[in-house]
């Protein structure tokens, strides 16, 4: 009895201890389990719809551009019923992924739309036949600058077409695109008003028509860095850049004669097209100018459980930034 | 002497369920210890978490670049008028191997086929009267469970064209003045045809 | 038998002292090894999770500066409100330019920074709760001022 007495209470010690280890445990479980929580946490991405929010407002952007460019060109009252018809079906389908979106038309910033439509192509005179002439004076705002030709009309390099931006009342601040074309190249010279000069040259095959688009600096699907950025240094050259805000332009063609083709763009406000050169309606073979929206201010509205997001987003489709 | 060895054996039963009670609590323990590690999300296996991300990503972003030059817009409107169904589609109506030979069509190939993904492509679209319905584009099976879905939204207008099989406009056909197009025009009133969702669910094979 | 009951009595003492001593070094070692560990997964945790919260605020920064005039911007996020048993806080403060956003657990004390992007607007001191935290932007004029948290 008195050699079993020890062992006894040795073994009771050893599990007293066992139990303290064991208690010890669940609070390593509890740790190591918060751990593995956290790693769960960590593969988590950002909260539900909230990148949506933004993708969604540039594809509600580029829809309403759609309907701006159908009321443009048939019915110019429509945009608000358009607008209203894409906020509902967006919204009805959206709905079913459990947001809320509201699309609405708040105003629209009036302009006129300057064109030259010829079938087949003309040279780009006024109405009048001049070759040297103002499509617009005491403009504030251009956009989608379009130009469609051929390599058969376009100039030598000895007289390039111009399309000038020149600041109303000081004829020294130009910016200035010269268009010309060197065996199967064509080739774009930009001078803007703060004196960056720059050029590109695109190589286009064929002899069918292809689109130089000025705001957006895209020849022939290519990109014309001289139209955009300068390749080294970055300075802008976008179209009427070193005008300073806040003062009008005036859209001026030189050499109109040397090229042929169509050419089309919007400017605002809606009074600044020039009466002597253009006519209005849509004439074909004079160039010729109608009532256009300008841009459209929608308000824009997301929202979800977690994300309340609304905006006011702008319409501009081909302006340069 | 019947006392003693009913002490004795009583202390051996003791000392056994002690034992025994020892080694459950250790073997439960050290059990319990063992299921502290799990299988977690970012598991390496076909459907971590990270992957259906990308994959969700991905979809978007083929999305987005094909509609940047409106690729989305003409896809949908690549029908065949007296076929009544898209071009060089199967009987069924949608392509199943091969997708469309259009400008999504060949993003799709270049981004998803390479990379042993398939994808299923739908069009969710509204009738006149609010009903939803959908159509399928691309179908190449049930997905699996670990599919992502990503979409865009695309507006047709009334006037515009159907798209031929070699990618030019059709100078006659519109999507409103076509007999046998699917699209119905939501908003008979207006100019806006209907709106769009194309959605593209991809998985991993 | 008198001088096993001695033996016994002295070995008695010095096994039960011996044993208590390793019993206990193990314990105090197990006890160390739980709290270092406890606090390393604390800060982890709270790493974790402030660099959620931290996308939260750049996403808003994001939106806010998305479109040319906002009315609203706000996104909110259910965090864990313990973590590994203990409670935290957020602080999002200016901190001089360059905004920084704080995270603090209650015991044991484990502080984590995370840095922001220096043009996010930020000024003064806003805080929260772990729970659900909601960033959002105080907009005033078609103009995201600052961007805040708050618990909702």
């Amino acid at each position: 009895m008195a050699d079993l007495r020890p062992r006894d209470e040795r073994g009771q010690i050893l599990l007293i201890a066992a139990f303290t280890l064991a208690v010890i445990f669940v609070a390593l479980a509890l740790v190591i389990n918060s751990a593995i929580f956290t790693e769960n946490l960590a593969s988590q991405g950002e909260v539900a719809g909230s990148s949506e929010a933004l993708t969604y407002q540039d594809q509600v952007r580029q829809s309403v551009a759609e309907a701006m460019a159908y009321a443009n060109r048939y019915d110019e009252s429509s945009l608000g019923a358009s607008v209203d018809t894409i906020g509902g079906q967006s919204s009805s389908q959206q709905a079913r992924g459990g947001r809320v979106i509201d699309v609405s038309l708040v105003s629209t910033t009036d302009g006129t739309r300057i064109a030259d439509n010829a079938s087949g192509g003309s040279a780009f005179r006024s109405s009048g036949g001049l070759s040297d002439w103002n499509l617009a004076d005491g403009v504030e705002r251009t956009r989608n600058v379009v130009v469609t030709t051929r390599h058969s009309d376009l100039p030598t390099s000895g007289t390039p077409f111009r399309l000038r931006a020149n600041e109303t009342g000081t004829p020294t601040n130009v910016w200035t695109m010269s268009v010309w074309e060197d065996s199967d190249d064509v080739v774009v010279r930009v001078n803007t008003a703060d004196g960056d000069v720059s050029e590109c040259r695109v190589a286009v095959a064929g002899a069918g028509t292809f689109q130089i688009d000025v705001t957006d600096g895209v020849i022939a699907g290519e990109r014309c860095h001289a139209l955009t950025r300068d390749g080294t240094a970055g300075t802008p050259m976008w179209f009427a850049t070193g005008i300073p805000s806040g003062s009008t332009y005036d859209i001026e063609i030189a050499n109109g004669d040397a090229i042929g083709g169509n050419y089309s763009m919007v400017v605002s406000p809606r009074g600044s097209w020039n009466a002597t050169t253009l006519t209005t309606g849509s004439a074909t073979g004079t160039p010729y100018r109608t009532d256009a929206i300008y841009e459209a201010t929608v308000d824009y509205a997301f929202r979800t459980s977690q994300v309340t997001y609304e905006t006011e987003i702008e319409v501009t489709p081909g302006e340069a930034p | 002497m019947s006392d003693r060895r009913g002490g004795v054996d009583e202390r051996g039963q003791g000392h056994t369920l002690e034992a025994v009670a020892a080694a459950f609590l250790l073997v439960a323990s050290v059990s319990f210890a063992l299921q502290m590690t799990a299988v977690t999300p970012l598991s390496a296996s076909t459907s971590s978490q990270h992957l259906e991300n990308q994959l969700r990503y991905t979809g978007a972003g083929v999305m987005a670049s094909v509609e940047e030059r409106g690729g989305l817009s003409r896809a949908i409107r690549y029908w065949d008028e007296s076929d009544a169904r898209f071009h060089d589609a199967p009987d069924g109506g949608y392509y199943t191997a091969d997708p469309p030979d259009n400008a999504f069509g060949r993003a799709l190939n270049r981004t998803l086929d390479e990379r042993n993904i398939a994808y299923n492509v739908h069009l969710v679209y509204e009738r006149s009267s609010g009903d939803r319905a959908q159509k399928r584009l691309l179908y190449r099976g049930e997905p699996s469970d670990h599919a992502v879905r990503a979409s865009r939204t695309v507006t047709i207008m009334d006037r515009d064209p159907l798209i031929d099989a070699d990618g030019t406009e059709n100078g006659t056909l519109t999507v409103s003045n076509a007999s046998t197009y699917f699209l119905p025009d939501a908003d008979t009133g207006g100019p806006v045809h209907n709106v769009v969702r194309v959605e593209v669910v991809a998985w991993r094979i | 038998m008198t001088e096993r009951g001695t033996s016994t009595a002295l070995s008695y003492v010095l096994t039960l002292s011996i044993a208590t001593l390793l019993v206990s070094g193990l314990l105090f070692a197990g006890s160390t090894f739980v709290e270092d560990s406890r606090e390393q997964v604390i800060r982890q945790e709270l790493q974790v999770i402030g660099e959620h919260l931290a996308s939260n605020v750049e996403q808003v920064d994001r939106y806010a500066g998305a479109p040319e005039t906002v009315h609203e911007a706000s996104l909110e996020q259910t965090f864990p409100s313990r973590v590994t048993g203990t409670t935290y806080d957020a602080i999002l403060r200016e901190n001089g330019g360059d905004p920084t956003l704080t995270l603090r657990a209650t015991d044991p004390a484990v502080t984590v920074e995370i840095g922001l992007g220096s043009d996010v607007p930020i000024t003064g001191e806003t805080f929260a709760d772990g729970g659900t935290i909601a960033t959002s932007c105080e907009v005033s004029g078609g103009t995201c001022d600052r961007i805040v948290i708050e618990n909702v």
